[in-house]
């Protein structure tokens, strides 16, 4: 008998993370986080205190290696059901399209939550060992940039979704580390708009939460400036893109044929 | 109810019309051959009844299911195999099985034993730790098949299983299907090896430019459009006077001749295929060795009806 949905999805979801394991895929990945992150840590070594250390460490860490860790594992997930053909095997069994695609996204959350885990650990690990101590404000930190991950794959499964496996990645990776910040400096500098839809720009309260200046807007005399994002503004944002992309996602999914 | 419905199935690729009302019904128990040229329409309808691609309109039904609404109940007892299967490269067979296995609720102790034993029915034991990526076509149209077998499925959807096998695995793939049949599967197999076809089916569905042109069974549509052939085996070839006597013979309609073999086509059935080997032999004075009906007769019918 076909088991129930759920079943299903916790089935893909342990065979995406055997095979990313087996194609040393994961393994790659976390020796690239920590590569990266190790590095990064030596670099801010000699900052003044805890706090400055973690601030900007966890600044440029998580922001770019947030992107490489969600284009790196959903930039072809689906895509390659498609483009290589192996989804002739996996959609013509008794399952909804809406269940592969929750079985590939809790894998690949899996993934990205070790990889973040990775990241925080070693940044901890520095700071304590640096300074002795280490800002608790880390933790909900973390909980942001675990957020931001799962932003950052809803969106890549979504281009997964509708494109091929090569244009899917290309578009994910400089949508999220290049146009986005690139509009969001323009709305900022030009227009003066303070442009909190955009997910790059909710991915500042990731370091901001460590240690967030006094004042979130100021008042300069060539305009309005923001030291960083609204927290629940940039969560309510973070959230959205979650769900109105994965939403998206599988409709995309459910209509995409098999040619 | 009948396994397999569909009804004024149409589908469009932009402007290009693949099927054209396709309307057939395949009865429970019977393997029907799904022929017709390329881009006549077969995969299209296979996709369509797997839930692959959408129709522009009409409508498919798979255990009495719609695979598009309820996925889940219409592929439960359905296996299928489309075009040459392709693998995730770093899984080896046994991932493969064990995988699509699980998805189908197959449990631990019953999986491992099924997929074991479904290597060895594809002949793939020596590779089950070896990975995909290395297969070659024959081997992955192999493992297509035992993924589709894995379950023992009422239904069976295939899409050219044979295609990329070598002579002895497209004889093993012939027996397995009418294994398949013997046990009271429902077939429903689109080739373009109208041997395999003939051998294996009851019935012939005949489609071109996405029409279906004719179902039936095989020996009506024989009977329908005259075309019989027999193959004549012989010990010598035959003096062109015997040639010459073969034509004359009453329910003859054509004949060729190589070396010491023949193919005649005749009009009529079993007895008059009995009296036109006596008559080859008695009469004739032709030493015949052996004879089999031809693959010919279907080849035939079906080119008759695809130029028509």
């Amino acid at each position: 008998m076909t088991p129930s949905s759920l079943k299903q999805a916790a089935t893909i979801m342990r065979y995406e993370l055997w095979r990313a394991t087996k194609s040393l895929r994961l393994i790659g990945l976390l020796i690239i986080v920590t590569v990266f992150s190790v590095l990064a840590a030596k670099g801010l070594e000699g900052r003044g205190n805890a706090t400055a250390f973690g601030k900007e460490f966890f600044t440029v860490a998580p922001f770019l290696l947030i992107i490489v860790v969600g284009v790196w594992l959903g930039g072809d997930i689906l895509a390659t059901e498609f483009e290589r053909k192996t989804g002739y095997m996996l959609f013509t069994n008794p399952i909804k399209r809406v269940t592969i695609v929750a079985g590939k996204f809790m894998a690949c959350f899996v993934s990205t939550l070790l990889s973040i885990s990775v990241l925080y650990l070693i940044g901890t690990i520095f700071t304590l060992n640096n300074y002795g101590w280490a800002p608790l404000t880390i933790l909900g930190s973390f909980g942001l940039a675990v957020l931001y991950g799962c932003a950052v794959l809803s969106l890549t499964f979504l281009f997964s979704s509708i494109l091929g496996v090569a244009s899917a990645t290309v578009v994910s990776f400089f949508s999220l580390i290049l146009i986005m910040p690139i509009l969001g400096a323009l709305l900022l500098s030009n227009a003066g708009v303070e442009p909190w839809f955009l997910l790059s720009y909710s991915a500042g309260t990731i370091s901001a939460y460590i240690d967030p200046p006094a004042q979130r807007i100021v008042s300069t005399q060539t305009g309005t400036n923001y030291a960083y994002p609204d927290f629940t503004i940039s969560v309510i944002v973070m959230l959205a893109y979650v769900f109105v992309s994965i939403i998206l996602c599988i409709i995309a999914t459910k209509r995409r044929e098999m040619r | 109810m009948e396994p397999i419905v569909t009804k004024n199935l149409t589908k469009y690729y932009g402007k290009l019309l693949a099927l054209d009302t396709l309307t057939i019904k395949i009865r429970k128990g019977t393997c029907v051959g799904f022929l017709g040229p390329n881009g006549a329409g077969k995969s299209t309808t296979i996709k369509i009844l797997c839930g692959l691609i959408y129709p522009s309109d009409g409508e498919a039904y798979v255990n009495g299911f719609n695979p598009f609404e309820e996925p889940r109940s219409a592929l439960e007892n359905v296996g299928c195999m489309i075009e040459v299967p392709e693998f995730y490269p770093h899984f080896n067979a046994t991932d493969v099985l064990r995988y699509y296995g699980k998805l189908r609720g197959i449990s631990d102790p019953e999986l491992g034993k099924k997929v074991k034993e479904i290597l060895e029915l594809a002949e793939l034991s020596k590779w089950a730790k070896t990975k995909t990526s290395k297969f070659s076509r024959g081997m992955k149209q192999r493992l297509g098949v035992a993924q589709a077998l894995l379950h023992d499925p009422s239904i069976l959807i295939l899409d050219e299983p044979a295609l990329g096998l070598d002579p002895r695995g497209i004889v093993e793939m012939r027996n397995l299907l009418k294994e398949m049949v013997k046990h009271g599967k429902t077939i429903f197999l689109a080739s373009h090896m109208l041997y395999e076809v003939q051998e294996v089916c009851d019935t012939v569905a005949l489609i071109n430019r996405g029409k279906l042109l004719v179902h039936d069974k095989v020996e009506n549509l024989e009977k329908l459009f005259r075309v019989q052939i027999i193959e004549v085996d012989l010990l010598k070839p035959p003096t062109f006077k015997q040639l010459k006597k073969v034509k004359k013979l009453e329910s003859v309609k054509s004949y060729f001749a190589e070396k010491n073999r023949m193919k005649i086509n005749f009009d009529g059935d079993k007895v008059a295929q009995a009296k036109l080997l006596m008559a080859l032999v008695k009469d004739i004075g032709l030493q015949v060795a052996s004879f089999r009906p031809s693959a010919a007769a279907l080849e035939e019918l079906y080119l008759h009806l695809v130029e028509e």
